[in-house]
């Protein structure tokens, strides 16, 4: 019998809800008394009640059997997230069922419940007993805790006083040492270090096939996606497009981010209301996004906005076909004043020696207000380009997937003896 | 087939075969559907993850006296502080304590605190229940948990410091030569009473808290007028035979706090303003209060997520 049975779950936001997220007791009080009618009709004689609903998630049906490491796979906004949450009962669904056989654990972010003020004794319990162990496990597991944490001086220290590596191994082991049957992860997982993964999945690869630990796990990264999991489900705005092996998997998925743009340069239209990219171009070595190694690159971000944006920030990610971010770059308002008036803006990035390794990559771009602000945009799979090292000599050749980056390095010989 | 005879002979198991075992694979079942009804509680997983709502009301007390110098002393000074403050105030500078009776005056002091206990209970319920919810979000957008230990936590810290202001006064009115009435015992009948009120007025505010931020500034103000409306400072025999007397039936933590005055310390009933209607009220009052809480409660649980 399957472990996981999940069928035609669904979950949809009023449209009001997610425009008027937050409705004052005075507009709740104004709408009773303006409406009464309209309230009555829409309670008792409306027929559909989700007519103006959006459907994050919706006919999602699967089932996962015991031992399964399921991956979860989509663009941004296919739903992957609210998936995840429907599953760790974060949040109801609106319809269908899910039916888990086992104890559930999600681990959504690690380190959940966390105290400054606590020491790292006592966040071990705390963090422990809201990740769903009990008292006596934390108990039995304790020692194996501290010592995956590697913070035994530390022990008796508020955490505030943790260097942030220290907070984030302590966060790591609670994580690591939960027991349970099913265990939902979001990308958290592929951020940990491999002994980490590999205490998390269980015994996956044990001996004792089938007896392992069942996982739900949602990522972007296609690289952790096909190391971790054996079996995949594909999302796309809402809906299923298919449950199947994970290497057919992530073909269409490619397919899918591959389709999206095969244009050299991104154009959008400006938005009323909303700050835009409106324009990301690459000026390579060569053209039609053909990029010589070693040589100079320049991506073009042009931004619009109608109102002033409050500490932008621009940042952008090469991704390479598995959409593992590779090369990081930003531009924040606190060092490059912008768009702190209305109006377009130009923004170029020059990258003097570009040196990635041959290869097919793609421009993930973010726009952003300042840390902890609004995320206005997010354009995923963008501007294509190809790297070339053909303008580089290498006796031999070179050879594909031989490494990420080239750098340089000067070699000095000597005969010692 | 066997099984069926083999429980024929032998006496039934003390512990049914089928019972789920916490380590055993497939003992726990969860069913993730849109919850129907009222109110809809797993009291089941509640009882579960009990050890939960400890945690949570063990961090409070924890975290809440971290970095102050008095530390833990707080919970002692504190009501300390407000009888002070009420007996000079209402007591002294504006006379109140000669209602008392004559010989009496200097029992002002204990007939404040022994207002405060229930009070202090419920206006954490009002200020750290109503703003609980709100203030752990970050905790329950990323996990599930029964979140009805959120609210719940907020008033068990205060059942805590509740007992430790209650040696207090037990020292107070034994300093004062005045010694606990025998109704006393009755006690954890009270104390219930005053949960009852105290949890209701958590689940109802901390539900409407995350819908309208509003209540946010609304609290602080409800909770002043009611401790005006509820005589905490002062005699209820100011109102003396107002027609609007009848309003009291309609403020549960009245009748809880005349009732702890008299089972405390045997004072009058016209110095306490008891009667059997008010506490009856307050026994009406509260349960309504509670059942409503849950509801909104429950209801605002289900998409509290999608609207925090």
């Amino acid at each position: 019998m399957a472990i996981i049975t999940v069928e035609n779950l669904g979950k949809a936001y009023l449209l009001g809800e997610k425009t008027r997220r937050h409705e004052t007791f005075r507009e709740a009080v104004m709408k009773l008394a303006k409406s009464p009618a309209q309230r009555f009709r829409r309670r008792f004689l409306a027929a559909e009640d989700h007519t103006d609903a959006f459907w994050a998630v919706r006919d999602v049906s699967f089932e996962v059997q015991r031992g399964e490491v399921m991956g979860f796979v989509g663009r941004n906004g296919a739903g992957k997230s609210t998936l995840l949450k429907l599953l760790s009962r974060i949040t109801e669904p609106t319809e269908g069922k899910a039916r888990l056989r086992g104890r559930v654990a999600s681990l959504l972010e690690v380190g959940t419940g966390f105290h400054p003020e606590l020491t790292g004794r006592e966040n071990i319990f705390m963090n422990g007993a809201i990740l769903g162990m009990k008292r006596a496990e934390i108990k039995r597991n304790f020692d194996k805790i501290v010592d995956f944490a590697e913070i035994s001086e530390f022990l008796d220290t508020p955490v505030k006083h943790y260097s942030s590596g220290m907070y984030v191994r302590l966060a790591f082991a609670v994580a690591a040492h939960l027991e349970p049957e099913i265990l939902v992860v979001d990308e958290v997982l592929a951020v940990g270090d491999a002994a980490f993964q590999r205490k998390c999945l269980g015994k996956m690869k044990d001996v004792a096939a089938g007896e392992g630990r069942t996982v739900l796990f949602v990522s972007h990264n296609m690289q952790a996606v096909s190391t971790l999991t054996n079996r995949c489900v594909l999302l796309q705005k809402g809906r299923m497009l298919r449950v199947g092996p994970t290497p057919e998997i992530i073909n269409e998925y490619l397919k899918l981010v591959g389709n999206a743009s095969t244009e050299e340069v991104y154009t959008a239209k400006p938005l009323a209301d909303k700050p835009k990219i409106t324009r990301v171009e690459l000026r390579t070595s060569e053209p039609h996004n053909v990029q010589m190694n070693g040589k100079e690159m320049e991506v073009h971000i042009e931004l619009t906005t109608p109102v002033p944006i409050n500490g932008a920030r621009i940042s952008f990610h090469a991704c390479n076909r598995m959409q593992e971010p590779v090369l990081y770059f930003w531009c924040h308002d606190t060092e490059h004043p912008m768009a702190r008036q209305p109006g377009t803006y130009h923004l170029v990035c020059r990258i003097p020696k570009m040196r990635l390794f041959m290869g097919d990559y793609t421009l993930r771009v973010h726009l952003k207000e300042q840390a902890g602000g609004k995320e206005f945009e997010m354009l995923e799979g963008i501007c294509p380009f190809e790297v070339v090292m053909y303008g580089r000599d290498r006796e031999g050749g070179w050879f594909k997937n031989t490494c990420t980056y080239l750098e340089d390095g000067d070699w000095n010989v000597e005969k010692v003896a | 087939m066997s099984k069926l005879a083999v429980q024929e002979i032998s006496p039934p198991p003390s512990r049914a075969p089928e019972a789920p075992q916490d380590n055993e694979p497939g003992a726990f079942e969860t069913i993730i559907q849109p919850t129907r009804g009222w109110i809809g509680i797993n009291w089941a997983e509640m009882f579960h993850s009990r050890e939960l709502l400890y945690f949570f009301i063990w961090r409070d007390l924890k975290v809440r006296y971290k970095q102050a110098i008095l530390g833990v002393g707080w919970v002692v000074v504190q009501p300390i502080m407000n009888m002070i403050m009420f007996t000079v105030v209402f007591g002294s500078a504006a006379g109140l304590n000669s209602r008392l009776g004559k010989g009496h005056e200097h029992e002002y002091s204990v007939y404040v605190y022994a207002a405060l206990l229930p009070w202090q209970l419920f206006a954490a319920a009002l200020n750290n229940g109503g703003m609980s919810l709100v203030s752990q979000q970050h905790i329950l957008k990323k996990i599930y948990l029964p979140r009805l230990f959120v609210p719940t936590a907020a008033v068990g810290g205060a059942v805590i410091d509740l007992l430790v202001s209650f040696c207090i006064l037990f020292i107070l009115a034994a300093f004062k030569g005045m010694w606990l009435s025998p109704w006393a015992l009755l006690l954890p009948v009270l104390l219930g009473l005053s949960l009852l009120n105290a949890l209701g007025v958590a689940y109802l505010l901390s539900a409407l808290t995350v819908r309208y931020r509003d209540f946010r500034f609304l609290i602080p103000f409800l909770s002043q007028l009611l401790m005006f409306v509820s005589f905490v400072a002062f005699p209820p025999s100011l109102m003396g035979n107002s027609k609007w007397k009848w309003l009291l039936l309609f403020n549960p933590m009245y009748g809880v706090i005349a009732t702890w005055r008299k089972c405390l310390l045997g004072f009058n009933d016209s110095l306490t303003g008891f009667s059997i209607r008010y506490l009856v009220a307050s026994i009406v009052g509260g349960l309504i209060l509670f059942v409503i809480g849950l509801i909104v409660f429950r209801r605002t649980e289900r998409t509290f997520v999608d609207i925090a």
